[in-house]
């Protein structure tokens, strides 16, 4: 009975997209339940949650990830047009640029530059193997565009997913607490930090530090989208 | 519907580009440069609010299309049994090196470029005051 049921579930094309939004509403439930709860609402990250729920449920019914993937594949195609959409927020905060072009450009490379190398370089020395390194690359990128990123390069979508989530979610955690400890005070250094390191959950987190942190943490994550595409090739002909 | 339409037609055309010219970046990274080409030089222009709005609607929404990839996971078992907590190490370790190595560059940086701009300095201000945390 109730594997004719799970059968029959799996039959139908509805169920990735159908699993996907009611994981992704209980997300949202959550996330809105923790908040203001400090450690607990940022691990209440609506698209954590989701997966954690996607996973479970896959893995409890043993039904396969292709036939998940039937409908829920039409969200994946819609990364394509949104990452083309992030040049509305980036051409509204590239005025900033102006403010100290130079200063913002070396930073900002350097800072994906060694936010790539350092990650790349523990996980090898961890002994990953490099298929995995391929994945590790595009970490602080925005995950559309570090999706594009692998899907160029060959490497795990979905090691990349969760290497790109849980970067975002220890920057968002650990920024501000990493910038005292260091003496950053600069705001606009502060934003920038975590713009570079932790995409848009760091841009989220900054964004209640204060307007400025926000702005610069914004300029950072969309030109690093910009940036990385073409950067990313050259560190992986180098190190890998 | 016409923003959306924008937006796709920015994508083929980047793909176009990228397999044209067998480009190591991604189609829709290239569509958005384009488009962001496109929204400096006229900004505000006409036709472009259709597709701003079209923009900020999916960028609403782009936390739920990411959800996919992710239970993707679930496929990579063996990968993330044997990778799991180096991968976890690298992340965790490489995200607070570079928060900290991007944050004092940039520090040392303006502190130098502020001086070289005599004193002009144009956001250092705290008017922002009101939106820091309580215990900051």
């Amino acid at each position: 009975m109730f594997d004719n049921a799970i059968a029959w579930l799996a039959a139908q094309p509805l169920l990735g997209l159908f699993m996907t939004v009611g994981a992704y509403e209980a997300g949202l439930w959550l996330s809105r339940r923790m908040q203001g709860r400090g450690l607990l609402a940022t691990l209440a990250n609506p698209v954590l949650v989701a997966v954690a729920l996607g996973i479970a449920a896959l893995a409890a019914t043993g039904i396969p990830y292709d036939r998940y993937m039937v409908s829920a594949q039409f969200l994946n195609v819609l990364l394509g047009p949104t990452t083309v959409a992030l040049a509305v927020p980036v051409s509204r905060s590239l005025p900033l640029i102006r403010q100290a072009p130079v200063s913002i450009l070396a930073a900002l490379v350097a800072g994906l530059m060694l936010a790539t190398a350092s990650a790349v370089a523990i996980a090898w020395a961890l002994g990953t193997p490099p298929s995995v390194l391929l994945a590790l690359l595009p970490k602080s990128v925005t995950l559309p565009v570090a999706l594009g990123i692998v899907r160029v390069g060959g490497g795990s979508e979905a090691l990349t997913t969760a290497a790109v989530v849980f970067t975002g979610l220890s920057g968002a955690v650990l920024g501000g607490w990493v910038l005292d400890r260091v003496g950053v005070r600069d705001r606009r250094a502060r934003g920038l930090a975590v713009g570079v390191a932790a995409q848009s959950m760091g841009t989220a987190e900054a964004m209640c530090w204060g307007r400025t942190e926000g702005a610069f943490a914004g300029l950072a994550f969309g030109l690093v989208a910009l940036l990385a595409p073409v950067l990313l090739p050259v560190v992986a002909r180098w190190m890998l | 519907m016409r923003g959306v339409l924008t937006l796709m037609a920015c994508q083929f055309a980047g793909t176009a580009c990228q397999d044209a010219l067998h480009l190591p970046v991604p189609g829709p990274v290239i569509g958005m440069g384009l488009l962001l080409t496109i929204l400096v030089m006229r900004p505000g222009g006409q036709g472009l609010a259709g597709t701003e709005a079209a923009a900020e609607e999916l960028l609403r929404r782009l936390p739920l299309l990411l959800v996919p990839a992710g239970v993707g996971l679930v496929a990579c078992g063996s990968d993330l049994a044997t990778a799991g907590p180096a991968l976890l190490v690298a992340v965790l370790a490489s995200t607070v090196v570079a928060i900290a190595g991007t944050g004092m560059l940039m520090d040392t940086l303006l502190r130098w470029s502020d001086r070289v701009q005599d004193g002009v300095e144009p956001d250092r201000s705290d008017l922002d005051g009101s939106f820091k945390r309580a215990g900051e």
